[in-house]
């Protein structure tokens, strides 16, 4: 685990002293970050807000309880993790199991897309993928989500969703291979490229 | 020169810049593996793609007009609190029924138990108190009562400071 930078212990000795402004700070600071990981998890828009405000109200009531030898931003990340699945839980929102994934992707379900060689555009691409990151299990898009968007290291994952490194690489690794699948089940890899 | 082609984790690790030097040297020959690159680099530059992911302009504000009236946390949470206040809870809802007389006045026999515990000790604890409080003109029930309101208090201070506040309204 790395020191978070100087400038964040300074930002929090302000904010237990009762200075709101630093806490506003704190809020621009990482709003991105805990934006990443709740619209990731959560599909409902206007639950996604709530919860991203009280992921920072949280934030604010338990500041004391930051431990300084972990980074401000993965403690942050934790409690948004453990907010958005604790709402999953709550909407009792299905934790889909791995073997009904692996069981859809070998179904064949997806139509394919029409006529070959048609031009199969970047942003119809990347569109097609970002709903099919949705339809990946909730701990797959975390994990993808922290990688790829917040530039997180496998340690710092680790230290979010409390699970092993083999884990969280495990995650990585299947979430981009069924991703690929899934693209290639919706196109040929002439559409992609003609 | 490797001639197998690159399996999944290989690429991965390729994009990832933790290839091996062997992979490397593939790709620069093998069309089959550079094309299940590119397939793999669609994935990736959906995966960095956070477009979707804007909150309104005014969060910031949203938020701080949810702590307005807060304060940080005075002290970090102990985890033995809630315990301590499920007994304050459960001694306050003992003491109302007992002052309207849902139990009878005294309570319960426990000498028989409490005659092992005397042994054991050696030493007559409920004797040793009564006559402190004898002594000192207390009245249990004065001590009893006080606990009661303490632990209240306590779990009163808990819920308000675990609440949950409403969220506020955000415009786009």
């Amino acid at each position: 685990m790395s020191d978070g930078p100087p400038e964040s212990g300074a930002l929090i000795d302000e904010i237990l002293g009762g200075n709101k402004a630093a806490f506003r700070k704190l809020v621009e600071q990482n709003q991105r970050l805990v934006s990443h990981i709740i619209f990731r998890m959560v599909a409902d828009r206007q639950d996604r807000e709530d919860l991203c405000q009280e992921v920072f109200v949280r934030v604010y009531r338990n500041l004391r309880e930051f431990r300084r030898e972990a980074k401000l931003s993965t403690w942050i990340a934790r409690i948004a993790y453990n907010i958005g699945l604790s709402h999953i839980k709550k909407k009792n929102i299905p934790l889909v199991e791995e073997t009904v994934l692996d069981h859809v992707e070998s179904d064949g379900d997806y139509p394919r897309m029409p006529s070959p060689h048609v031009d199969v555009e970047q942003k119809i691409i990347s569109g097609l993928v970002q709903d099919e990151i949705e339809r990946l299990p909730v701990y797959y898009k975390t994990a993808l989500t922290l990688y790829h968007l917040d530039g997180m290291s496998y340690d710092e994952i680790v230290d979010i969703m409390k699970v092993p490194e083999g884990t969280v690489k495990s995650y990585i690794f299947r979430g981009r291979k069924m991703l690929k699948e899934r693209l290639l089940a919706r196109y040929s890899r002439e559409d992609l490229w003609n | 020169m490797e001639l197998r082609h690159l399996d999944d984790r290989a690429i991965q690790d390729y994009l990832d810049g933790t290839g091996t030097p062997e992979a490397e040297q593939h790709l620069d020959f093998c069309a089959e593996c550079r094309a299940r690159v590119e397939e793999y680099k669609l994935v990736y530059q959906a995966l960095e793609d956070d477009s979707e992911f804007r909150l309104p302009y005014n969060f910031a504000e949203a938020v701080m007009s949810r702590v307005g009236a807060e304060t940080v946390s005075p002290e970090p949470r102990r985890i033995w609190e809630p315990v301590l206040y499920i007994i304050g809870a459960a001694a306050l809802v003992w003491g109302v029924l007992y002052y309207f007389g849902a139990f009878p006045k005294s309570l319960p026999d426990f000498s028989y138990g409490y005659g092992y515990i005397k042994a054991l000790m050696n030493f007559d604890l409920v004797n040793y108190m009564a006559n402190l409080f004898k002594s000192a003109d207390l009245n249990p029930m004065i001590i009893v009562m006080t606990v009661i309101v303490l632990c209240f208090y306590g779990a009163v201070d808990y819920l308000y400071r675990h609440r949950k506040t409403k969220p506020t309204t955000l415009c786009v």
